[in-house]
């Protein structure tokens, strides 16, 4: 008796992992719904994901999204823990930013494999193109209040 | 250059009180015109 | 999409609000409505608006569904320069309030905006602008349809389709039963609901966060939104102000008005609204910049408003926000009804096709064309393509393009139809190349540019001789 046991012991060990593996393997991979690259001018844009048309969310299934300022995830930082498929994320000052997410078990804390990786190049207008828009503005702004003010002198003086 | 924390309190600040104010105005303007007989 | 956060109201409560707020406007809507007699009483309210109606109404029109979700929006883009640059659309406001006046003077019986482009630069410039005009109302229209549907949805789980078919037909049907009279009336409550809801809001977020925190947070996470030279933001700045101007010129919603209000009075309500409207962006806008603070995800920027204010201030905040943001789509939603039918009605039905209608028929058209026009938004609003609100922005460098043929046809009698027909075909071109190649925070501003060149370079050295007793119809008939 005690020797069965003894030999199907492992065998019980292996059945166990082979199920904790399925189940975390069973955790799908989040695809990124945006594209894998973007650039932008102005520092602001939406992360999204979703899951492969085949899988079937659960409740108890959420995502964490990483960022680092480099592709190897060497120092990161965690943006997002929770249920949303999405965020969105403004004001950043010009590098590049790198972005990874995954389905986490929240119960069990069992984290599936890491998406593909976005990569975000944030390169703001330059300055002098900025002031020269804004110098514009300003005087197509200041003549249109020049146009209206004169002429309403013009209006009150003939009449 | 940033803008300064102050800067970003008065802002606010003042937006709200400016509409308040805009809010006692609306309603004297309509008592006004109510007791003149102007409303339309 | 399952992007939006779990809704703060339960169903039952937003039906109950929506019914509340539905009854009283269209009840309203009636009881005011029997003041219409005529024609002059129901696209004009009888010429003879008072300044409280006067200012409130101009106020209430400009607080959008897009001044109460956009300027969160811009807030959480382009930081403290985004809601100044949104405060900026103000000035479209003051600056009509002059024009208002010369409005009034120049044509004491005018209808609408499209009467005097026709009259001032003939037919060819007019059925330009009668194309942009109507391109600009109906996605105005469509974008506030489809705003109303997803706020309801986003606040109390109403299903978007029910919620966007009730806040168009509630508005559809007090405007068809009291013309502009009901559109003026309820404006005025309409506006007393946004200010002091605005307030409430806005102060209670105040009293329940820190805003050192909150500014030490944004420095950390979103640093370049306290930049004051953040580029994209620098550009907005004026793009928005002129965008806003071009909107307020050309659009018959504000001309309605400047017609509705009783002679002299419209100056003065135009520039009381425009300090009013002035502070909204920046009062409904700074909420969105806690987020960080209180570690809220945001998941799409144009929901940023309301949901900060529905988790700091919870189920009353949410209320407060449902009846402000109803109250500003719906008073929008009248102005632009009546506004647009008018422009149809009057310049299109009466003017090009039949002329010799009585005035008793043109009010029967007038409920078609309002019945039409909301159908139209409906069917197209369906869908939930949420882009389609983007569309509004195509429009910027459109009405961008209008200023000056507006402006200066209003004080210059050099002014020419050929520098007016160029101005608005160049102007909206080369600002809707800028809108892809540079991006929507430059269109408008391009568009007006060129706008404002060609318009003057024309009356400079192919001047017309306008008369400005042409403008009156009934001088001549």
């Amino acid at each position: 008796m005690r020797q069965r046991l003894k030999k199907l012991l492992p065998i019980l060990a292996m059945t166990c992992l082979v199920i904790l593996h399925l189940n975390a393997a069973e955790l799908p991979t989040p695809v990124f719904t945006n594209s894998l690259s973007i650039r932008t001018e102005s520092g602001f844009y939406q992360l999204s994901w979703h899951f492969p048309p085949s899988v079937i969310p659960q409740d108890h299934w959420e995502f964490e999204l990483q960022t680092s300022g480099d592709s190897t995830f060497a120092k990161y930082e965690t943006l997002y823990q929770g249920p949303d498929f999405a965020t969105f994320l403004s004001g950043l000052p010009n590098g590049h930013y790198y972005y990874r997410v995954r389905t986490i078990a929240e119960d069990t804390q069992t984290p599936g494999a890491w998406s593909a990786t976005v990569t975000a190049t944030v390169k703001h207008h330059s300055l002098a193109f900025a002031l020269s828009l804004f110098g514009i503005g300003a005087i197509v702004f200041a003549l249109t209040v020049g146009i209206v003010k004169q002429g309403n002198r013009r209006m009150v003086n003939t009449n | 250059m940033n803008f300064s924390l102050p800067f970003f309190n008065f802002l606010i600040t003042a937006s709200l009180l400016l509409l308040t104010a805009g809010v006692i105005l609306l309603l004297i303007m309509l008592f006004r015109d109510l007791k003149t007989k102007k409303l339309w | 999409m399952t992007h939006f956060q779990s809704e703060i109201l339960n169903p039952v409560t937003g039906w109950i609000l929506l019914l509340i707020l539905s009854i009283a406007w269209i009840a309203l809507g009636i009881y005011w409505g029997k003041k219409a007699k005529d024609m002059d009483g129901y696209m004009l309210a009888g010429r003879n608006v008072g300044l409280a109606f006067g200012t409130a109404t101009a106020m209430a029109t400009w607080v959008t569904s897009n001044t109460t979700m956009l300027a969160p929006q811009f807030a959480l883009q382009l930081g403290i320069w985004g809601m100044v640059a949104y405060s900026t659309a103000a000035f479209g406001l003051f600056l009509f309030a002059p024009l208002a006046k010369r409005i009034k003077r120049l044509m004491p019986k005018g209808f609408t905006s499209g009467d005097f482009i026709r009259l001032r630069y003939g037919k060819k410039v007019w059925y330009i602008f009668l194309i942009i005009s109507i391109f600009y109302g109906f996605t105005w229209l469509i974008s506030m349809g489809m705003a109303g549907g997803i706020l309801m949805n986003a606040l109390s789980g109403i299903p978007y389709r029910l919620g966007m078919t009730v806040i168009l037909s509630v508005c559809m049907i007090y405007t068809i039963f009291g013309g502009l009279y009901a559109v003026i009336g309820t404006d005025f409550i309409q506006s007393m609901i946004i200010m002091i809801g605005v307030v409430i809001v806005g102060g209670a977020v105040l009293y329940s966060i820190d805003l050192d925190t909150v500014y030490q947070d944004v420095l950390k996470d979103k640093p370049m939104l306290l930049n004051m030279l953040l580029p994209a933001s620098i550009m907005a700045i004026f793009n928005n102000l002129l965008f806003g101007i071009g909107e307020v010129f050309h659009s018959n919603v504000w001309w309605s008005r400047a017609f509705a209000m009783r002679e002299g009075i419209g100056k003065k309500a135009y520039t009381i609204a425009g300090f009013m409207w002035l502070p909204v962006p920046i009062a409904a806008g700074f909420i969105a910049l806690t987020s960080s603070s209180l570690g809220i995800n945001i998941t799409s920027p144009d929901m940023v408003g309301p949901l900060m204010a529905g988790n700091i201030l919870g189920k009353v905040g949410a209320i407060i926000v449902f009846v402000v943001l109803f109250s500003s789509l719906a008073s929008s939603i009248d102005s632009l009804l009546a506004a647009t039918a008018d422009l149809i009605v009057e310049d299109i039905f009466k003017k090009i096709f039949f002329p010799a209608i009585q005035e008793k028929q043109l009010r029967n058209v007038s409920v078609y064309v309002i019945v039409g026009l909301t159908f139209l938004a409906w069917l197209v609003c369906m869908p939930r393509i949420g882009t389609l609100a983007t569309v509004l922005f195509f429009a910027g460098p459109m009405v961008a393009s209008t200023i000056y043929p507006i402006a200066m046809g209003l004080y210059w009698k050099n002014a020419s139809k050929e520098g007016a027909f160029w101005a608005m075909i160049i102007g909206s071109g080369a600002g809707l190349i800028a809108y892809f190649q540079i991006g929507w925070y430059t269109a408008s501003l391009i568009s007006a540019t060129l706008s404002i060149i060609v318009t003057a370079t024309f009356a400079r050295w192919k001047p017309a001789e306008f008369n400005w007793l042409k403008l009156d119809e009934s001088r001549q008939a």
